[in-house]
């Protein structure tokens, strides 16, 4: 997949984050972009998923459909787990996935029942049972365990076969478990 | 366990012990002032009072009467939930709609009510006015609700919501009507005794046949301060009592609602 960018330009009020930024990724698998604490990796994963828009320049990415997952869970509270899921993909779709992630047994909780590390597993599941064609993860291996860590990297390295994935991650190790490449933007700069 | 319910059987005495002492209290104060002004269709005795409102319980007219009033009154309570409702979630997604309604409720927020019963008897048939009176004074607060709860949704499930690009009427179900509900239930239970007391008023002025307010005005009319006291206790026991039983029913019925769709009816209540 390639990602093209031109001449970017991003504030908030007087906050520069990118100014007239570019940059061509060309990618199979799985990427891990790097970087500093506040150098704008979820702001330009953001626009790369049309969340966020750009105050001038081209962001050109070959996807349609999209699944992002936040820095934060963003679940849904007021339903269960089981319908956090089946708001973005089938019912079948979404039981596959929370056996992948060992949440079977929580599929009729609540998210506000579970633990930080169950409702990150959660909100990844639901990144990767949407039918998408490019996958975006802030922060995936947030809280969970290094047992836990290596078994998602797994699942995001067979998932990476049949679609491209992008994870923003401070998280040095993070490139292991899932053997992904690398993208530090602190070089791009 | 014993223990626990035992604790609470006590909690739950001395709280019937409080309550029964302040009811003294204010009783003992009236007696006094009573005794005081000596005069009873200035101020009558709490005994003349209560004997008079036992009298009337058992009359077929005061059952007629609270009947009558209670079904114009529910019947402007629903329709102003009704329409403040749909009122609500259209503002709450239109800002020109917003922009446009904003002024008609704020302006049904500040007249005084009477002013608007006087033009309702100009209207409307005078059985009718407590309707549109109970009707106005609940559709503001439901709209206003509403519209908050549903502006005031949590900004990230939205952004989520456009990351997966769930349709209007996911959203709606999914996040926005949840995130409402609490202070859906609030608007509900606040409207029961404004709407109540608005309804009540408009009934004194307009005089429909058989209802509350008509003998309000009746006693005023004759003179028959017993009478008016009487109807006064009786209209805050009924509006306690209403109060306690409608938003009994509300939570019920929400309950039900919300379990029968999956909702985590706990997380809506945050």
């Amino acid at each position: 997949m390639k990602i093209q960018i031109n001449n970017l330009c991003k504030k908030y009020g007087k906050k520069v984050i990118f100014d007239n930024f570019s940059a061509s990724v060309d990618f199979d698998g799985i990427l891990m972009v790097k970087g500093k604490s506040g150098l704008g990796k979820t702001t330009l994963i953001k626009m790369l998923a049309g969340l966020e828009k750009p105050n001038s320049g081209k962001i050109s990415v070959p996807a349609e459909r999209i699944s992002f997952m936040f820095q934060e869970d963003r679940l849904i509270p007021f339903v269960s787990v089981l319908k956090n899921l089946t708001a973005v993909c089938n019912e079948e779709k979404a039981l596959k996935y929370l056996s992948l992630m060992e949440l079977e047994q929580e599929k009729d909780a609540s998210p506000l029942s579970l633990s930080g590390g169950m409702r990150r597993r959660v909100a990844l599941a639901r990144a990767l049972c949407y039918d998408s064609e490019l996958i975006i993860l802030d922060e995936p291996f947030k809280g969970l365990d290094e047992a836990l860590k290596i078994k998602i990297g797994e699942i995001l390295k067979k998932e990476s076969n049949a679609r491209p994935i992008i994870i923003v991650s401070h998280e040095t190790d993070g490139a292991d478990f899932c053997g992904a490449e690398t993208l530090d933007l602190d070089k791009l700069y | 366990m014993i223990s626990i319910m035992e604790h609470k059987l006590k909690k739950t005495l001395i709280f019937i012990i409080k309550i029964a002492l302040a009811g003294i209290f204010w009783l003992g104060l009236w007696q006094l002032v009573y005794k005081k002004i000596g005069i009873d269709v200035i101020l009558p005795s709490p005994a003349a009072v209560f004997k008079r409102l036992a009298e009337m319980l058992p009359e077929k007219s005061f059952i007629q009467s609270v009947f009558n009033s209670f079904k114009g009154i529910a019947l402007g309570y629903m329709a102003g939930v009704l329409f403040g409702t749909v009122l609500g979630i259209i503002t709450a997604f239109s800002k020109t709609l917003n922009t446009l309604f904003k002024p008609f409720f704020t302006a049904v927020k500040t007249t005084p009510v009477v002013s608007f019963i006087i033009l309702a008897l100009i209207w409307l048939e005078k059985t009718r006015v407590p309707v549109f009176i109970t009707f106005l004074m609940v559709m503001p607060i439901v709209w206003a609700n509403v519209s908050g709860g549903i502006s005031g949704t949590d900004k990230s499930l939205i952004e989520m919501a456009k990351a997966y690009k769930f349709g209007f009427f996911k959203k709606l179900k999914l996040i926005y009507l949840p995130s409402a509900v609490p202070s859906f239930m609030t608007a509900c239970e606040t409207a029961v005794g404004l709407g109540w007391k608005a309804g009540i008023a408009a009934e004194v002025l307009c005089t429909p046949k058989n209802s509350i307010g008509i003998n309000l005005r009746n006693a005023q009319i004759y003179i028959e301060t017993v009478d008016l006291f009487a109807w006064t206790a009786a209209v805050i026991i009924l509006s306690l009592v209403l109060e306690k039983a409608l938003v009994w029913v509300l939570r019920f019925m929400f309950s039900r609602i919300m379990k029968k769709g999956g909702y985590f009816i706990e997380n809506t209540n945050k």
